[in-house]
Parts: C-alpha cells; sequence; structure tokens
C-alpha cells in the first residue's frame, strides 16, 4: 500500500481500494478522543440550555397560591380560589360532586359514573395510566388523587409540570369524613363540607344506636373473586364493615390480601358480601360459586347467606354512608324492620344508588334464608 | 458479498435517521390533544430559532414538556437496548439473547421494587435503585460467569439465566406477601412504561451513558465481526479476546441498566431490531451497531405512539406494544427470508 492511496487524519484512517472504494480505520486513540467530546458536549448544551431557559408562568388564572400539607404528607400549593379540578378516583370524583363542586370538575377517569354527570365530564384516562398530556390540556388549578389507586409516577410527572396535585388517603370512615372536610375548606366549600359531613355522622351514629348490644356476625368481603381478595386491616372498607355491625373473618396486614379458600373454609363466615351495581354479573357470580367444589363447604354458600351492596361500599366517598346503612339492615333486619320511617329513607338512597332490577334483587336477598 | 465501505455506513445510517425524524414528527403530532401539522410546523420553527416568547402556552406544556422529552427518552431507551442487544448476540453467540437474557432487567426491577417499599416519596428514587440493582446484577453474573479467570460465554448465559430466575422469584414473593399499595406502578414497570416523566438532567445523563457505552463497543465492531468465526480463531487472528469480551459485556450491561431503570423492562426490542437490521443491512458489526441504535429509536418511538394513541386518553404500557407488535412482524421477516 502505497502513501498516496490512503489519508490519515489524526487517527482516523482512510484507506481506497483497488476498486475506489473508500475504508476507514480508526485508531483506538481517535476513539477514546472522540467519545470524550460526545461524553462532555451534550453536558455543555445542557447546562447552557438551562442557563437561558425561562422561569415557568403560572398557568392558572388565580391570582394566589396558598400552601396545604395533603394526606400523604406532601406540600402543595395550591392556586386560590380553584375553579378547575380534574379528579383521578371515582372516590374523588363523587367526592367533589358531593361537596357542590361538581361543577368545576372540568376531567374525571373513564370509571367516575357516580354521579351520571360525572360521565359526561371530560375523560383523562383510567386512574392508573391516566394521559398526563390530556390532564395538563385541561389547564387545571387542582389535580385531586387519592394514594389508593393513583400511580405516584403520576403524580410526580404532574408537579413537574407545575401542576398542583393534593392527594387522599383515608383509610377508616372517619378519615373519609375528615377527608372531605379538608378538600372542602381547599375549594372553598368548608361550610357545605362539614353540614354533609355532621349529616353523614348522624346516620352513622343512628346506626350504632340500632346495633347497640347486638354481637357483631362474621363475614367474609369478597373484594374480588379470582384469585379470591379480601380487606385486611387498616382499610376504610375493614371500618365500614364494623360500623355495619359485621366483623372480617380475614384479619391480614395486607390492605388486599389474597385468601386461600382452605382458610375461608376454615373460618366459616356466616354471611359473604359482594359489593357490586351489576346485578347480572353477580347472579352470574352466584350462580358459578355455588357449583364449585371448595365452596360447597362453606355453611354461608349451602344456606345461601349472600348479601350484594351497592358499589358505594367499596368507594372512600360520602356515599360510603349509603352502603354501610345497606348492609346493617340486610345483616340486622330485625333491628331496623321496626323503623318504617328508615327503611324508607334507605330505600330512597338505594333508588339513587341502584338499579330498579338490582334493587329488587337486593330487597330479595335482604331474607338471609331466601332463595336466590 | 459486496465489502463494507463508508459510504455504505454513512448512506445507511442516513437513510434509517431519516425514517427515524419523520416517526418523530408523526409522534409529535399524534397525542390525546391534537395539533394539525401546520400549529406543529409553526411552532417547532420558533422553538428552533429562538423564538420562545411566541409559543402558545398549550403547545409549550404538551410539546415542549411532556411530547417531545417523552420520544427523546424513547429514542435513547430504544436505541440503548438494541445496541446492548446486538452486543449480548455477538458477545454469547446465541442469536436468542436479548438485553435481559443476563438478569439485568430483574435486578433493576428488585432495586426499584425495594426502593417503593422504603421511600415510595423520594422522586428519583426508583430510577437510582434500579441502576444499582442492575449494576449489582452484572457484578454477581460476572464472577459467575468466569471459568478459570475469563468469561465464558457459556458459563456466562447459565449464570445470567440462573440468576434472572432466582431474581424474578424473589419479586413474585415480594409483590405477593408485601402487597404494598406503592407496588401498584410495578406491574406496568415490568411490562415497560415510558410515561414516567424524567428530568432534563437525568435524559443528559442517559445520553452521555449511551454515547459512551455504545462507543465502546462499537470499537470493538471489527474484533466482533472475527469473533464471529469462534473464540480460538479469533484469538489466533490476533483479536485480544479478553478484553473485547470484557469491553461488550460491561457496556452493553450498563446500556441496558439505563433504559432499564427509565423505563421498566421493555420487551422484544432489543431481540428483534439486531436481526431485522442483519436482515437489511448484513452482518457486519461495524454497520449493525449504528444501524441497530437508529432502528431500535425507530421501533421504540413508534411502539410509544402507538401506545399513546390506541386507546387515548388511556395509555398502553409501551412493553405491550412491542411484544404484540413485535412477534409477527418478527415471524414475517424469518418466513420471508427462509423463502
Amino acid at each position: 500500500m502505497t502513501w498516496s492511496n490512503h489519508l490519515s487524519l489524526r487517527g482516523a484512517i482512510f484507506i481506497k481500494d483497488t476498486g475506489g472504494r473508500i475504508h476507514l480505520a480508526l485508531t483506538r486513540a481517535f476513539l477514546v478522543r472522540w467519545l470524550f467530546v460526545l461524553a462532555i458536549a451534550p453536558l455543555l448544551v445542557g447546562g447552557a440550555a438551562r442557563a437561558q431557559s425561562m422561569p415557568r408562568e403560572n398557568l392558572t388564572s388565580s391570582a394566589s397560591r396558598i400552601e396545604v400539607k395533603d394526606e400523604t404528607g406532601r406540600t402543595v400549593l395550591v392556586p386560590q380560589p380553584v375553579r378547575r379540578i380534574v379528579s383521578l378516583a371515582p372516590s374523588v370524583t363523587e367526592t367533589l360532586f358531593a361537596l357542590g363542586a361538581g361543577d368545576r370538575v372540568v376531567g374525571d377517569t373513564d370509571f367516575c359514573d357516580y354521579p351520571p354527570e360525572a360521565k359526561q365530564r371530560k375523560h383523562i384516562g383510567g386512574p392508573v395510566s391516566p394521559s398526563i398530556e390530556a390532564i395538563a390540556a385541561l389547564h387545571p388549578d387542582l389535580v385531586v388523587a387519592t394514594r389508593e389507586i393513583n400511580r405516584p409516577e403520576s403524580v410526580h410527572a404532574l408537579e413537574q409540570l407545575g401542576i398542583a396535585v393534593y392527594a387522599t388517603d383515608p383509610q377508616a370512615v372517619e378519615q373519609v369524613f375528615v377527608s372531605t372536610e379538608r378538600l372542602g375548606d381547599l375549594l372553598g366549600a368548608g361550610g357545605a363540607g362539614r353540614k354533609l359531613t355532621a349529616d353523614l355522622r348522624r346516620r352513622l351514629s343512628e346506626i350504632d344506636l340500632r346495633l347497640a348490644g347486638l354481637p357483631a356476625k362474621n363475614v367474609l368481603m369478597i373484594v374480588w373473586l379470582d384469585p379470591l381478595m379480601s380487606v385486611g386491616r387498616n382499610t376504610f372498607l375493614d371500618d365500614a364493615l364494623r360500623r355495619a355491625g359485621a366483623h372480617s373473618v380475614i384479619d391480614s396486614p395486607q390492605s388486599w390480601p389474597a385468601i386461600d379458600l382452605e382458610q375461608v373454609v376454615r373460618l366459616q363466615p356466616d354471611y359473604l358480601i359482594i359489593s357490586n351495581d351489576d346485578a347480572r354479573q353477580v347472579q352470574r357470580e352466584l350462580t358459578e360459586l355455588q357449583e364449585r367444589p371448595g365452596w360447597r363447604q362453606l355453611e354461608a354458600v349451602r344456606k345461601r347467606r349472600f348479601i350484594v351492596v351497592s358499589e358505594a361500599m367499596s368507594h372512600p366517598s360520602p356515599r360510603l354512608v349509603d352502603g354501610i346503612e345497606q348492609l346493617a339492615s340486610a345483616l340486622y333486619p330485625g333491628a331496623f324492620a321496626a323503623d318504617a320511617a328508615f327503611l324508607g329513607a334507605l330505600a330512597r338512597n338505594c333508588r339513587e344508588t341502584v338499579t330498579a332490577s338490582f334493587s329488587q334483587l337486593f330487597f330479595s336477598l335482604l331474607q338471609p334464608d331466601g332463595c336466590l | 458479498m459486496k465489502p463494507l465501505t463508508l459510504r455504505r455506513v454513512l448512506w445507511s445510517c442516513a437513510l434509517l435517521a431519516g425514517v427515524l425524524l419523520g416517526i418523530v414528527l408523526l409522534a409529535l403530532r399524534l397525542g390525546a390533544v391534537p395539533f394539525s401539522f401546520a400549529d406543529l410546523g409553526q411552532n417547532l420553527w420558533w422553538l428552533v430559532s429562538g423564538q420562545r416568547e411566541k409559543i402558545s402556552t398549550d403547545f409549550r406544556l404538551i410539546m415542549v414538556d411532556i411530547r417531545l422529552p417523552r420520544i427523546l427518552l424513547g429514542i435513547v431507551v430504544g436505541a440503548a437496548l438494541s445496541v446492548a442487544g446486538a452486543g449480548f448476540q455477538a458477545l454469547l453467540r446465541n442469536p436468542l439473547a436479548d438485553p435481559y437474557v443476563l438478569g439485568v432487567s430483574s435486578g433493576a426491577a428488585l432495586g426499584a421494587i425495594l426502593a417503593l417499599l422504603a421511600a415510595p416519596t423520594i422522586p428519583l428514587m426508583t430510577p437510582a435503585a434500579a441502576f444499582l440493582g442492575a449494576a449489582a446484577t452484572i457484578a454477581g453474573v460476572y464472577f459467575l460467569g468466569r471459568r478459570q479467570g475469563q468469561l465464558d460465554s457459556g458459563t456466562l448465559l447459565l449464570a445470567g439465566i440462573v440468576m434472572a430466575s432466582f431474581l424474578s422469584a424473589m419479586i413474585m414473593f415480594l409483590m405477593t406477601t408485601l402487597a404494598s399499595r406503592e407496588l401498584r406502578g410495578i406491574s406496568f414497570w415490568l411490562m415497560g412504561d415510558l410515561s414516567t416523566s424524567i428530568p432534563r438532567g437525568l435524559l443528559w445523563i442517559l445520553v452521555v451513558g449511551f454515547l459512551a457505552a455504545a462507543g465502546a463497543i462499537l470499537t470493538t465492531a471489527s474484533d466482533l465481526n472475527v469473533l464471529l468465526a469462534g473464540e480460538r480463531e479469533a484469538m489466533h487472528l490476533g483479536v485480544d479476546v479478553t478484553r473485547v469480551k470484557l469491553v461488550v459485556y460491561i457496556s452493553a450491561s450498563v446500556l441496558t441498566g439505563l433504559a432499564v431503570s427509565v423505563s421498566g423492562a421493555i420487551g422484544y426490542v432489543g431481540l428483534l431490531v439486531p436481526h431485522v437490521m442483519r436482515m437489511f443491512f448484513g452482518s457486519d458489526y461495524r454497520v449493525l451497531i449504528p444501524t441497530s441504535a437508529l432502528g431500535g429509536a425507530i421501533a421504540i418511538v413508534l411502539a410509544d405512539t402507538l401506545a399513546r394513541t390506541l386507546i387515548a386518553p388511556t395509555e398502553l404500557p409501551v412493553g405491550a406494544m412491542t411484544a404484540m407488535a413485535g412477534a409477527p412482524v418478527f415471524i414475517y421477516l424469518l418466513r420471508r427470508r427462509v423463502a
């Protein structure tokens, strides 16, 4: 090879072969040098870009901001007044509507179906994988999340965009009320919030009064059927069961423990409880359940002691009290039957939450040993 | 077969870069919030020409703060996974090797889970812990995979697979026994997900890490070509086999660790893209590595755009998308080559 058919340039050697094609050979020194430059350059460019980046303007029209601590301990700067809210969970949507802030909800999740108006709001995806850009496009003053079902990643992504995210985390019935009040304060609806929770507390103490002295009944709350999941300690649902005079046979430190059927057979709950508004699905599930081999070992299944309550029971929102009332009156018909006024009120609540065909099913289930 | 020239490498890369640019524009245009191409062009011009004050708030929020960083992240992750895949396929001399074959993703996932359990609210804790988990796995597999002080491809592969299944078992154990509420996101993570927002500083670290590690693999490209003939043969031809294997092992693992720590285990891309590139551009590693980087970027940006838009506003994890699209594409290409 002669000098004329190759060219060396600071460690890069271009070689011309007999066919006239040019090949490139690189020495290690050349590669190391350029790798170093390649590695350093983005850092310099990045630094320069950062230096000239502008301060982020306020995205909201609201002038002032207040600093609050949310229920997960994060400090949030919330614009005041809050005019546009995006909810990231059905229970949050229900709470916002119950506080009378429904007209300020500009976006909610695909699963927000109560009250019916919630379905007409702009949907931003599911609670677990919402579209961050769809939320940002709604220009919310405040996004309300709940630790129970939203992912910290979503909250973090919204924070990065300068959007205020307030997260709730109720783990007991009383905490649902406190959470509702605090949210009311934040939205300038503190009065409505306290009026709402005072009424809810009154309804709960009414139930307490009726159940006073009655022993709690052992139940298995079926949160999910396949795999079988129930409630553990420190959940709002476990507390709600207790308030309705039910004692969950499952005692687990996990929030939503997966359970072995064998364990259920050993514990022999008096009643099986399902929270679902879809009457047909419930019917299908219960029929199927009675045919499964292991389940027939359960006294509650043989005697058809199933109680179906509305989905209100499984949402940590003010509607939870409706669910508690339904369950309490189903477990202790005697304590409630005497009082026509209470049943009337209950039926009214039920009509609001439960479809017609479902309420029929619901009342047929009030007789524990009645046929399904 | 025609000899590889610099011109051919450059043209192949230019072609793929053109395709990537087109896909990026498409990805910018599509999303839960619609923008017209005219709007997009106008605002992009303002952005590039420095007239930032003219850009509308919506555009800045959606494009500059959300879509663009996500696309850039997709490009880096895709490129890293594909180069790592090509590297492992050469190192292990196994066409089925992918970036996760040696358990790096399981190690990273375990790190992420531990971080979510210990400090769920600290941002960036998850990627940091995931990277540490990946690094620990890399080191562990390295020591298990040595034989008489040398990296042995067969031993390395076995050590990696054993490590991967052991770590996966640990993950399943933690997920079922602890079932903490913070672990809800982990299923997304295990499938691969680009929706997590990454601060710009971290993106730069990724880019730098990618360039360094991919560049290191590129320096061994001609040695890898020889290595394909077998280790003994390569050694006789003057290749420092020990050094090449070490460089490729560490670089490919670092690439995988970087990608996994920010996006979870996005499957198929690292396995498929190098094979597709081999079919189009030949199996010379000097062209395979740069084209794999570009091809991987194209694949991930395309898959993520589909994941964002198919059932918008709900988002699919990008890993589900790559697996769904990847398998049929692979079978098609394989059949075509056989026919």
